[in-house]
């Protein structure tokens, strides 16, 4: 019986070109059913309706998508079924559209779905698919001089410098500056005849999700989101990494508490110098990813 | 006497440290034995009085929400013709020396050195969480910890057959035993462990009841008492211990968060399960402990309601790992002052004031020891010289 079971999880089922194994299928079924319970505990928190089932369900779309990503990147079964796994129950995207009834989810599924394509060489997909993306990002958005404080939740610089005074100058200053920085990334790695590669993006959309909300004014409390989906990838790619993902995850966490609820166990300004480090910490990386590619 | 030094090849300096050892941890308990806390005077005491009142027959009623082996116990004390939290709290510190003679031997089948497992002894009754559970808080966690760590000592022995008849006698004591389990389903993966020993579980689980069943409390009240152990205390996501929901906010979302954590770690637990099974390993005394550990701190880590107490597994697995890896001894140094930091949180601000640290410094400090017996577990995993050899 012992043998016969131990076997028997290892038994592969002639499914698709290259097989599965029964456990994982099991624990492709069974996560499925427990990302469903966590969305199910916590969805009569904010009223319920067809477009929150429907953000809820591209939650998984978006983990399908992602382990696809993966799959074509590693050819790795373990991998994939793992990428699917941890994106169905990082509670960051459970939180997003069951708890808070955000749509990040669509935001997230073109997200992943422009590196997929991306990947498979299908630019063009991929560009409308990024760009979509990056649209219905900035439509849920705040618009300018919208909030009384630079930052709507999102421990970002705002959290360490002060957000209560210059508001209007400084969301015209912030906007400015990240301007400013973008055009010097642009610069140096133009005359450094620098060269973003399949390898790099990857971390450098990353380090960009990071930074963006680290310095625009008026970021709502899930400012985090596309940064947890990268953060999700990059550490299942580069296993080293995996504390990118899980830093980010309890900061982006405990701002939904800050905004929902209005309570922050810790200090804001503290997650504030977390994501100064993370960006740092991923930037460095890319910086180092890049030149040695370039090299 | 000479036979049974030369059986553990002691000499007398090793029999002088034990008896001075075991002098200063009876010292300790004694000091703290008259101390009395809320637990004692809300429901031990109560508890023992209902039983000398009405008999063995009072465990057909509910009054009692532990498990009935426990209860058995207080009823025995009942019994007793001698002051019950003194009987009470003499049990427990008593199973304090068995734990720590168990701890030994543990350790001596580990590394087969003689100081570390004498020292262990000695380190084990002066271990803060455990002479502050029995002697001081009356609590009684040190009962279901020495089975489990019986269950250890029988795995490094390689007896799974007895491992899982202790950890059945731990898991019919306290569901809190449960924070190991997957760790004992790795080692039935690779073969450690077969199918058949798991039935010690439900087997001690049913004879636990039985008595109390006998006594005429309803079958279904008694396979449930887990559960509605589970549902009480729910006022807090995390009971004073340092855990996610010290970091992330443990004051809101009371309802949804309390069934989404449980889900979260079963999740986190296919995940980390899977990975862990996918393939077969050389299973040696280093790798039973590091999982032991890395699970007993994970569960309680993700799971909602944890209490200042539910650390002390950890805390004793910690002792071991740092004897077999010295270059962790940091990491039972950490673990204890933080779950010590939990308990004193209770017992001296009686729930009404915040630690001098703050709990949510201790969750990260938590996480950082979660993190690195994580690492550990990971490098063992993928070292290639720790795969098991392919079957014939």
């Amino acid at each position: 019986m012992d043998n016969f079971l131990r076997s028997f999880i290892y038994r592969r089922i002639p499914l698709g070109k290259n097989g599965i194994s029964v456990l994982e299928l099991l624990l492709g079924v069974c996560i499925t059913g427990v990302g469903a319970m966590l969305r199910k505990s916590v969805v009569e928190y904010t009223p319920v309706d067809v477009f929150k089932l429907l953000t809820m369900g591209l939650d998984f779309v978006m983990a399908v998508f992602g382990a696809l990503f993966v799959w074509g990147r590693t050819k790795s079964r373990n991998r994939t079924i793992l990428t699917y796994a941890l994106m169905v129950i990082w509670p960051a995207f459970v939180a997003n559209s069951a708890l808070w009834g955000k749509r990040g989810a669509f935001c997230g599924v073109l997200l992943v779905l422009a590196l997929y394509t991306y990947d498979r060489n299908m630019k063009f997909v991929s560009a409308a698919a990024a760009l979509g993306g990056a649209c219905l990002a900035a439509m849920e958005l705040p618009g300018s001089g919208t909030g009384e404080f630079l930052t709507l939740g999102w421990p970002n610089v705002f959290e360490l410098t002060g957000k209560f005074m210059f508001v209007d100058m400084y969301e015209k200053v912030s906007r400015l500056f990240v301007t400013g920085i973008l055009l010097c990334v642009v610069y140096c790695m133009k005359k450094k005849g620098l060269r973003l590669n399949r390898k790099s993006y990857l971390p450098f959309l990353l380090f960009l999700a990071l930074f963006l909300p680290y310095f625009l004014p008026f970021m709502p409390g899930w400012a985090g989101y596309g940064a947890d989906v990268l953060a999700v990838l990059l550490a299942v790619l580069e296993p080293k990494k995996f504390y990118v993902a899980f830093l980010h995850l309890m900061v982006s966490y405990s701002s939904y508490a800050f905004v929902l609820n209005g309570e922050s166990k810790l200090p804001m300004p503290l997650y504030s110098v977390i994501l100064l480090g993370l960006m740092l910490d991923v930037g460095a990386y890319t910086y180092g990813l890049i030149t040695e590619e370039t090299a | 006497m000479n036979r049974l030094l030369k059986k553990y090849q002691l000499d007398a300096v090793d029999v002088a440290f034990v008896l001075l050892l075991t002098a200063v941890g009876l010292g300790i308990r004694m000091t703290l034995r008259t101390v009395t806390t809320v637990d004692w005077t809300t429901y031990w005491d109560p508890w023992i009085t209902i039983l000398k009142e009405q008999g063995f027959k009072a465990m057909a009623t509910d009054f009692y929400d532990y498990a009935p082996p426990f209860v058995y116990i207080l009823w025995g004390i009942s019994r007793l013709p001698v002051n019950p939290m003194t009987a009470y709290k003499g049990l427990c510190m008593a199973v304090d020396f068995v734990a720590a003679v168990v701890m030994a031997k543990i350790v001596w089948e580990g590394t087969k050195s003689r100081v570390k497992s004498v020292c262990v002894y000695g380190l084990t009754l002066l271990l803060p969480t455990i002479w502050a559970n029995s002697a001081l808080w009356a609590q009684c966690d040190i009962i279901f910890m020495t089975f489990v760590l019986l269950c250890v000592y029988e795995l490094f022995r390689d007896k799974p057959g007895r491992a899982m008849f202790f950890y059945g006698i731990a898991f019919a004591f306290k569901l809190q035993s449960l924070f190991i389990f997957p760790f004992l389903v790795i080692l039935w993966v690779n073969k450690k462990i077969r199918l058949q020993h798991f039935l010690w579980i439900p087997a001690m689980y049913v004879l636990g009841i039985l008595p109390a069943w006998i006594a005429g409390r309803p079958l279904l009240e008694l396979i449930n008492i887990y559960a509605a152990q589970g549902a009480q205390d729910v006022w807090s996501l995390s009971i004073k211990w340092p855990n996610i929901y010290q970091i992330i906010g443990n004051q809101y979302f009371l309802l949804e968060y309390a069934e989404a954590g449980t889900w979260l770690i079963l999740g986190i637990l296919m995940c980390v399960m899977f990975w862990m099974a996918l393939r077969k390993y050389r299973v040696t005394n280093e790798m039973i402990i590091q999982m032991a550990l890395f699970f007993a701190i994970l569960s309680p880590y993700v799971l909602p309601h944890m209490h200042e107490r539910y650390g002390c597994l950890a805390d004793v697995l910690a002792v071991i790992y740092a004897l077999m890896n010295r270059k962790r001894f940091f990491v039972p140094i950490l673990q204890i002052t933080l779950s010590f930091n939990s308990y004193m949180a209770y017992l001296s601000h009686l729930g009404a004031d915040e630690p001098p640290v703050y709990y949510g410094v201790w969750a990260f400090v938590e996480l950082g020891l979660l993190v690195i017996t994580g690492l550990d577990l990971y490098r063992y995993f993928t070292n290639r010289e720790n795969l098991a050899e392919p079957e014939k």
